[in-house]
This record gives C-alpha cells, sequence and structure tokens, in this order.
C-alpha cells in the first residue's frame, strides 16, 4: 500500500517539480537531472522516514541541492549563489507549482518551435511520458526522438523562448496553437493504436485538465470553450469504448451505464456557453 | 539577447510604389524606429539599396568570383534589417510584427551569437 502511494505521489508531483525547476534554473537538462537526483533520493528516504507534508516542496529543495552541487563542482559559483537565493516567495505553495506548469506548457507550446517538437515536448516534460513512450507515440526510434528533444530544448535555450505566460493581449494569437497541441495530445490518447490502455485513458485526461487550466486563463474565449467541450464529450464514452479483451466496442453497442453522465452533462453546458458568447465560430466549435 | 530583425519584400512590387505610397511608407519605418529607441532596445537598423546594386563574392582557392546580383534569387529579397537588445524572443517578435514589411513581406528573426571576450 505505501508503495502504491509513493508512486502515485512522485506522478502527480513530477510535472510540478519539473516545472519550478526548469523556471527557476532556466536550463531543461538541469533541471531534469537534478529532479532524477531528488526522485531517487525520496525512493529511498520516504519509506524510512514517512512521507514529507509537501511532497513538492520537499523534492524541490533536494533537487536544488542537487543541482548547486552541480554547478559548484563545474565551478560556476556565481549562478549557485543566485539559486540559494532564488524561489522564496509569499504565494500560496500550490499556486506557485500550477503557474510553474503553466509557463512550462507555455514555453513547450511555443510557436518558434515546429508543432511535432511543441506536442513531443508537452508529452515528455508536462505529461511526464518516458522518452520511450513518446517515440512509440510518433512511430520513431528513440534516437530519432531524442535527437528532435535535444534540438526543440536547445532552440528554447539559444533563441530564448521566454518561460511565461505571455500577456493578455498577446494570449489571443497564442490560444489556437495551443489548443491545436491539447488536441493532438487528446487524440493521441484517444485513437492510438499503440501503448497501454491505461496510459491512454490518462492521457486524455492530462489534454483535459490543460485545456481547463487555459480556459480559467482566456476567461469566455469560444474556441477554448469548445475544444474542452468536445474532449470531455467524447471522454465521457471512454469507459464503454472498448470491451474487457480491448476491443473497441460500436456506439450503437455500447453499454450506456458506462457513459460518465457528468461529464456529458458539463460538456453540453460548456457548448451552450460557448454558442452564446458570439464570437465567429473557430475550427473546434465546428 | 541581441536579435537581428532582417526584413523581406518583394522588390519588384515595392518599386511600383507611387511617390507617395513611398513617403507613408518611409513614414512608418521612422515611427517604428523611434518607438523602439523610445524602448530602449535600438541597437542598430537600414534599409538596403536594391538588389541591382548587389554584388555576390565566392573564392575557389585563388580564384575570386565577384557575381553580378545577390546570393540567391527569391520572390523576396532582403531589403534591410534592425538589431535589437531584447529581454526575451516573444518581445523581439512582438516588434518585428510591427515592422511595415511584416504585412506583406516576412521578417525573419534570428538571434545574434553572443561571443565572450
Amino acid at each position: 500500500m505505501a508503495d502504491d502511494r509513493l508512486t502515485a505521489i512522485v506522478k502527480t508531483e513530477t510535472p510540478r517539480v519539473r516545472a519550478r525547476l526548469i523556471r527557476e534554473f532556466r536550463d531543461f537538462d538541469l533541471a531534469e537531472d537534478s529532479l532524477q537526483d531528488a526522485l531517487l533520493r525520496a525512493v529511498k528516504s520516504w519509506p524510512v522516514d514517512g512521507i514529507p507534508e509537501s511532497p513538492a516542496a520537499w523534492l524541490t529543495t533536494v533537487a536544488k541541492r542537487c543541482a548547486i552541487d552541480v554547478l559548484r563542482r563545474e565551478q560556476v559559483h556565481h549562478r549557485a549563489v543566485g539559486l540559494l537565493s532564488a524561489g522564496e516567495e509569499d504565494r500560496d505553495e500550490l499556486d506557485v507549482f500550477n503557474d510553474d506548469l503553466m509557463r512550462l506548457i507555455f514555453t513547450c507550446c511555443h510557436p518558434s518551435l515546429n508543432l511535432e517538437a511543441q506536442i513531443a515536448l508537452t508529452l515528455r516534460t508536462v505529461v511526464d511520458m518516458s522518452l520511450t513512450q513518446v517515440a512509440r507515440a510518433f512511430l520513431v526510434s528513440e534516437k530519432t526522438m531524442e535527437q528532435r528533444l535535444v534540438r526543440a530544448k536547445r532552440k528554447i535555450k539559444q533563441a530564448g523562448i521566454p518561460y511565461t505566460v505571455p500577456e493578455s493581449r498577446d494570449l489571443p494569437r497564442r490560444l489556437q496553437g495551443m489548443l491545436t497541441v491539447f488536441y493532438l495530445v487528446f487524440n493521441e490518447g484517444y485513437s492510438a493504436t499503440a501503448g497501454d490502455a491505461l496510459i491512454r485513458f490518462e492521457l486524455c485526461q492530462i489534454a483535459i485538465q490543460m485545456t481547463r487550466q487555459l480556459n480559467r486563463l482566456v476567461r469566455g474565449g469560444a474556441e477554448a470553450l469548445s475544444l474542452l467541450s468536445l474532449m470531455l464529450l467524447q471522454h465521457s464514452r471512454s469507459k464503454a469504448r472498448v470491451d474487457a479483451a480491448g476491443r473497441l466496442v460500436l456506439l450503437e453497442d455500447q453499454d450506456r451505464g458506462l457513459w460518465d453522465r457528468r461529464a456529458i452533462t458539463e460538456g453540453t453546458m460548456l457548448l451552450e456557453k460557448a454558442l452564446l458568447a458570439r464570437q465567429p465560430p473557430g475550427p473546434f466549435q465546428l | 539577447m541581441r536579435y537581428m530583425l532582417l526584413i523581406y519584400e518583394n522588390e519588384a512590387l515595392a518599386s511600383k510604389r507611387t511617390e507617395e505610397e513611398q513617403g507613408a511608407n518611409f513614414q512608418r519605418y521612422f515611427a517604428f524606429t523611434q518607438k523602439v529607441r523610445g524602448d530602449g532596445v535600438f541597437e542598430a537598423g537600414d534599409p538596403l539599396l536594391g538588389t541591382e546594386t548587389a554584388t555576390t563574392v565566392q573564392v575557389n582557392g585563388t580564384e575570386v568570383a565577384n557575381v553580378d546580383g545577390p546570393f540567391a534569387e527569391t520572390t523576396e529579397q532582403l531589403g534591410g534589417y534592425y538589431i535589437l537588445d531584447c529581454e526575451t524572443l516573444d518581445q523581439a517578435l512582438g516588434h518585428a510584427a510591427e515592422i511595415p514589411a511584416a504585412e506583406h513581406g516576412s521578417v525573419e528573426v534570428r538571434p545574434i551569437m553572443q561571443m565572450d571576450a
């Protein structure tokens, strides 16, 4: 039981901690390495000492210490000193982590990266899929996928792609691109033929979560509402779509009792709201 | 971070502008330059004379070849540039979108390599 809880915590906290570390270090690789160090230490010490009150904060602190060690070894003292004093914020801790996750999503979905790189980077860093899983999703070898990710991360660093949520006047022109990435992530979960069914179910849920967060950011945007509605309505039938043997079940043969009524109600409500917004309809609304 | 904004437009179309249109276009560039100066990001910026004044140089071994015309024949030609010192790519992209040529041509934004020492 304890092991299950630990795995579950690691699963939910990893993307958040990663997002926070990337913001503070402004370096994807240093963030990833120190996160892995911290996770390793957590797996060793939590079963003995108990799970800390705030696992995310614990992981962040340990990862920062690991990163500082690395930087010291590389004798980049001025950067190490900067990290020590960084991140002393008064705001609600969960808010800070969630904001960082949103920043990371915007960075991964920056239009200066090609669409494939945007999706791959989102799957790898935000969704926390393994390199193997991302490579399989794109039907390329792990080596090819790794090179793509390296190139994308290098461009973020070299071209100065910011690690921020755009100002509200810039949001509209970023929105459609973000929604496209989210929709493709969702589709990867919804209709992918390869991979573990459970992972694919989770992909849909993550895509819905990301779209929900974006909706909060762009209150009343008809396109974002429409996409969320579309995802909820499709996802509401997920459990009925596949039979016990993992085969697809056609709509007319599905057990309607397995449909998620709450998702259907919410999806329908959102679509009505989107229609009421009376903005020119975009592709997702149609 | 320093960025070079390379301004491309179709020379043939640009040369067909009336004097009045030419003046209005110049005014817009003047206003843009004033704005980026005011924002404190301007480092340099100039329009270039047309590609009919260009010479392309290539050296093969000891042979120097000077050839009339631009390096590559394309539908849009490099017509000017700005160098801006911006915080992020998004800031540079925001300025690039205000360059008049972005409306009918293209503006390519390239980070300038940082040379230490």
